[in-house]
């Protein structure tokens, strides 16, 4: 349990003059709920991103299973089992919510291209066990029912679920939420709670979130990296970090007495 | 579970589909003239097309607008090598036309990957650019090409006109990509249409999707050029301009970019609106003005209708009936206001040439009324039938 998952060594961004990311390192366990904050602006999201190959790091690599996966395409670290939610929800928004989830559950079920055009047995046989798997994770947050609705006619909470749902179908090791309670009321970041903890328990997943609400975090996380203008500022299990004088005083304020 | 309950319904759907062709053919050429013919050959054709399009621009969100560039590398493959094997080698006519077709669907597939997988991996716009270009450089190619003819063209032998084929070819296009999106595969193609990050991101590779909707695509328009070759007997490269790539274009767009029975429909009847409003008689100036108004007021009225009643079905139709009579009527009656004008009233347009404007004008209204197109993303399938049927009859019931 205790062999390290993703390492990111020494991994700097940068955007022309823009230094996003400055010679960040960390280090997630298996099954760890590790969380990422830090002020507006400060590379959280954009460590993501360089996470899932989206954007490759300028220094420094990022390896996964001791694998290094810096010169990888998304859709192989997709595969190696890194799956992703967004900040601004990118949910296929044209697409139910099943279709939503069975869109990504198909890289663990490919169906023959050949198989699809001649709508062979196989294909059904696949297609259906793709509904059931998608079933199976919209039960895991809770939307089984809303299964049929267009996915962008879900409220906030719903839509930030689904895209759990849909990031989980892909079967990863490491599921990386950015922000995922944002907008939420507090019975919505409830459930979301939950489902978090249940994704951690009941599959085995290691868990990497970007978050704000500070209460959020604190409950949820057994680990804390602090990012400021794209540096490390600080890391160390929750209760250090709430009592860092340089995190209290770059992020978090004053403690109200 | 019934798995060859299955395998024999298709079965038989499919032979169904065969004689269905034959029996057409049979009909048409019974009853029809060769020009008649002919319309139904090169509707057939236009099925194909736009279909074809509508794998790539419809349902997996690219912009490609040079299919007749496919067309045409089809058609001059089966033409090139027509040359080499004349009288067909002894083949039957339909085995030699099968032959084509796969050679022919091979090679334009093979055109649309060189293509493809440079253009598709850009964003954006570059692959309508680049597949424009590639329209153009194709047929000027051929036509600098003494082998195949030059601009003059060529003549492709032997001539084999069969319709049940095209229609054939037809149905097999729409059925592979119904088939398609009738599985989990098809959520892969709309996927990406719908939003390529996010694609990537569930481990989609965009890039490999892209590219096999576009071969897809180019093979069948291949198929096609090579059954027009074979119909047609002769082929020169001013059959192959852009006006077509932009007339399949149009049926896609028309019938609504996503929905494959939009396509059909929209080819079929793109098709032959212009041939229908080949009779037309001659109008006056007066009536031909009246009828523009007409049709500004007939949009106005639609749509300020349509913002008030949107409700059901019930009022949709209301509003739409509406529209008709406001619209109708302003034309009797400006008509009668323009004839009081003399030159308006003497001066004749001959039908004929209006055939063209008058087919503009349907597509201009088309658009400003339903930007989706026709039907949008709607597609026909027995489950709806069943389900439109099962629905009459519980409101006959009820009524009852
Ligand atoms: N593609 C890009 N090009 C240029 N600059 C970028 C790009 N992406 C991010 N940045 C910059 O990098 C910095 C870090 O952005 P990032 O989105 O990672 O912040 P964040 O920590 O996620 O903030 P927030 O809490 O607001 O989401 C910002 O200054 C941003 O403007
Ligand atoms: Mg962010």
């Amino acid at each position: 349990m205790n062999n390290s998952l993703l390492k990111v060594e020494k991994t700097s961004i940068h955007f022309g003059g823009i230094k996003a990311v400055q010679d960040v390192s960390f280090d997630i366990k298996e099954k760890e709920l590790f969380g990422l904050i830090g002020p507006n602006g400060a590379g959280k999201t954009t460590c993501f991103n360089m996470i899932t190959g989206f954007y490759k790091p300028t220094h420094g690599r990022v390896s996964f299973n001791g694998i290094d996966i810096s010169e990888k395409s998304m859709s192989d670290i997709v595969e190696m089992g890194i799956a992703r939610t967004f900040q601004n929800i990118r949910l296929f928004s044209k697409m139910t919510v099943l279709e939503n989830v069975m869109a990504a559950a198909i890289i663990r079920k490919p169906i023959h291209l050949l198989d699809a055009m001649l709508y062979s047995l196989r294909a059904i046989e696949q297609t259906e066990e793709l509904k059931s798997r998608a079933i199976d994770w919209l039960k895991v947050v809770g939307l089984e029912n809303k299964r049929h609705s267009i996915s962008s006619s879900l409220p906030y909470g719903e839509q930030r679920r689904l895209e759990i749902a849909r990031a989980m179908a892909t079967n990863p090791k490491l599921l990386l939420l950015d922000e995922p309670a944002a907008g939420m009321n507090p019975t919505e970041s409830k459930i979301l709670e939950e489902v978090i903890r249940r994704l951690k328990n009941d599959f085995n997943t290691t868990i990497l979130l970007i978050e704000h609400d500070m209460k959020f975090v604190m409950n949820l996380c057994e680990n804390i990296v602090v990012l400021d203008s794209g540096k490390k500022l600080a890391e160390g299990m929750p209760e250090e970090i709430k009592k860092n004088p340089k995190v209290v005083e770059a992020y978090l304020g004053v403690p109200q007495k | 579970m019934g798995h060859k309950r299955t395998l024999l319904l298709r079965l038989f759907t499919m032979l169904g589909a065969v004689l269905l062709c034959y029996a057409a053919e049979v009909f048409v050429c019974l009853f029809g003239n060769a020009y008649q013919e002919r319309l139904v050959a090169l509707a057939g054709l236009y099925v194909t097309l736009s279909v074809s399009l509508n794998m790539i621009n419809g349902i997996t969100g690219q912009f490609s607008i040079g299919h007749a560039a496919f067309y045409q590398i089809g058609a001059y493959t089966v033409g090139y090598l027509s040359l080499l094997a004349p009288v067909s080698m002894g083949y039957n006519s339909i085995s030699w036309l099968a032959m084509m077709m796969l050679v022919a669907a091979i090679t334009a597939g093979f055109a649309g990957f060189i293509v493809g997988l440079p253009s598709l991996r850009l964003k954006g716009d570059y692959l309508a650019i680049v597949t424009l270009g590639f329209g153009e450089i194709v047929r000027i190619l051929v036509q600098n090409m003494d082998v195949v003819g030059g601009s003059y063209g060529m003549n492709v032998n032997p001539k084999i006109q069969h319709l049940s084929i095209i229609w054939l070819l037809a149905i097999i296009c729409i059925g592979v990509f119904r088939n398609i999106l009738k599985t989990g595969k098809g959520l892969v193609f709309t996927a990406v249409r719908d939003d390529e990050i996010a694609s990537a991101s569930v481990g989609i590779p965009v890039t490999k999707v892209k590219v096999t909707a576009f071969v897809m695509g180019s093979a069948f328009a291949g198929a096609a050029g090579a059954l027009f070759a074979h119909y047609e007997g002769f082929i020169t490269p001013g059959a192959f301009t852009m006006d077509l790539s932009f007339m399949i274009l149009t049926m896609v767009m028309v019938g609504g970019s996503g929905s494959i029975t939009g396509s059909v429909v929209a080819a079929i009847s793109l098709f032959y609106l212009p041939e229908w409003l080949r009779d037309q008689p001659n109008i006056t100036a007066a009536s031909f003005l009246s009828a523009i108004f007409a049709s500004g007021v007939f949009i106005f009225t639609l749509s300020k209708a349509m913002d008030r009643y949107y409700q059901n079905t019930f009022q949709k139709i209301s509003a739409i009936s509406f529209a008709v009579c406001a619209s109708v009527g302003f034309k009797y009656l400006s008509t009668f206001f323009l004839e009081l004008v003399p030159q308006l009233r003497d001066m004749e347009f001959e039908g004929n040439q209006l055939r063209m404007v008058i087919f503009a004008a349907i597509l201009v209204v088309l658009m400003l009324i339903r930007p989706q197109g026709l039907l949008s993303n709607f597609e026909l399938s027995w489950k709806g039938i069943q389900k439109l049927i099962s629905k009459t009859l519980h409101a006959v019931r009820r009524g009852v």
